[in-house]
C-alpha cells in the first residue's frame, strides 16, 4: 500500500512537470513565433525591426535557464546563435535568417508536444 | 568536468532511490519485467551522464516512470493471478517422480545439457537422485531429492528433542548500540552493559544476541 501512495505521488509530480514544461516552452516559442512574424512584416513594410529584435533577446535571455531544465540544450544554443544572426546579419539575410529562426523555435514547441512525430 | 560531476552525483541519488522504491526483490532473483526494468534504469542514467546536452530531469522523469510502472505492475501482479501469469510466466515441472519431462523440456527450451548445468549447480551431480525438479520463471531450479537421498533431519530421529530455533539480532554493530533491535529484545542499553561487561561497547565489532539469551562477540582487532 506504501508503495502505491508513493508511485500515485510520482504520478502527481511528473504530470506536474510535464504540464509545467509543455506551458513553459509553449509560452515562450509562441510569444518569440509572434515576434519574429511581427518582425518580418515590419522588414517588408521598410520599417524598423529593432523594437522586436530588441524583445525577443530579452524574452529569450529570461527563457534560457527554464529551457535548459526542460529540453535538449543543443536546441537551445541553436535558437540563441540563430537570434544573434538575425540581428547581426545583413538586411539581404534577415528574411532568410527569421526563417530559420522560426524553423528552429517551432521545431522545439513542436517536439515537446503529444504527436505521432515526437513519439516515433 | 564539475557539471559532469554534479550530474553523475544526482544520477547516483535518484537511481538509487528508483532501485529502492522498486523493493529488495531487483537486488535478488529477478522476473522478467524487473529485469527489463533493471536494464531499462541502467541505459536511461547513463544518457545524461554521457551526454551533457541532455537535460538531467528527462533522465530522472524517465526512470521514475519504469518505477511507477513497475510499482503498478507487481500490485496488480499480488492481487490477480492472471497479471502475475502474464508478466512473469508459470514454474514448471521439468522432472516429475524421478522422470525427466522432456517435452516440456522442449516446450520451455531447456535442453538436457542446460538442466545437469542447473542440477550441479545445486550439488547433484546424479539425476536418479531427484524426485521432483521445477524451474522457475526466473530461471533457478528447485529440487526435491528422492527420499533415500534425502539429508537427514533432526525431525527424523526418534525421541530426539532439538531445541527451538530462535534469531540471533545484531545488537551492537562496529562499537555502536542498535537500540532497535535492544527494543524488539526487550533490553535496555543499561542492561547490555552488564551482558559485556567488563567489555565496553566500543571494544566490540560485533555482537548478536537472541530472544533466549545466547551471545556471540567478535572484538575489535587492537
Amino acid at each position: 500500500m506504501k508503495r502505491l501512495i508513493v508511485a500515485f505521488v510520482m504520478i502527481i509530480i511528473i504530470i506536474g512537470l510535464t504540464v509545467t514544461s509543455a506551458n513553459i516552452i509553449d509560452k515562450y516559442c509562441d510569444t518569440i513565433l509572434t515576434l519574429i512574424n511581427k518582425s518580418e512584416i515590419a522588414f517588408k513594410d521598410g520599417e524598423s525591426t529593432d523594437v522586436y529584435l530588441d524583445d525577443i533577446e530579452d524574452i529569450w535571455e529570461n527563457a534560457e535557464p527554464l529551457l535548459y531544465i526542460f529540453t535538449n540544450h543543443e536546441s537551445i544554443e541553436e535558437i540563441g546563435v540563430s537570434i544573434s544572426m538575425v540581428r547581426a546579419g545583413d538586411e539581404e539575410d534577415f528574411l532568410k535568417e527569421s526563417a530559420q529562426l522560426k524553423e528552429k523555435v517551432s521545431h522545439l514547441s513542436i517536439s515537446e508536444k503529444l504527436s505521432l512525430r515526437s513519439f516515433f | 568536468m564539475i557539471v559532469t560531476v554534479i550530474r553523475t552525483a544526482v544520477v547516483y541519488f535518484f537511481v538509487t532511490l528508483a532501485i529502492r522504491l522498486m523493493g529488495k526483490r531487483q537486488i535478488g532473483d529477478m522476473q522478467p519485467n524487473e529485469l527489463v526494468v533493471t536494464l531499462l534504469i541502467s541505459e536511461i542514467a547513463a544518457i545524461p551522464l554521457q551526454d551533457s546536452t541532455q537535460p538531467v530531469l528527462n533522465g530522472v522523469v524517465a526512470i521514475f516512470m519504469l518505477v511507477i510502472i513497475e510499482i503498478i505492475i507487481s500490485v496488480l501482479a499480488m492481487k490477480f493471478l492472471a497479471v502475475r501469469k502474464i508478466m512473469s510466466g508459470n514454474s514448471v515441472v521439468v522432472i516429475n517422480d524421478g522422470i525427466i519431462d522432456q517435452k516440456m523440456m522442449k516446450k520451455v527450451r531447456l535442453t538436457v545439457i542446460d538442466l545437469i548445468e542447473l542440477l550441479r549447480e545445486q550439488g547433484y551431480f546424479k539425476i536418479e537422485e531427484i524426485a521432483f525438479a521445477i524451474l522457475e520463471v526466473n530461471g533457478d531450479l528447485s529440487v526435491i531429492e528422492k527420499a533415500q537421498y534425502r539429508p537427514l533431519k533432526t525431525g527424523d530421529i526418534e525421541n530426539l528433542e532439538p531445541e527451538s530455533a530462535t534469531l540471533p539480532i545484531p545488537v551492537i554493530s562496529d562499537g555502536v548500540i542498535i537500540n532497535e533491535s535492544l527494543i524488539n529484545l526487550n533490553i535496555s542499553p543499561e542492561k547490555l552493559k552488564k551482558i559485556i561487561f567488563p567489555a565496553l561497547p566500543q571494544d566490540i565489532f560485533l555482537m548478536t544476541l537472541d530472544a533466549a539469551g545466547t551471545k556471540e562477540i567478535i572484538f575489535k582487532e587492537k
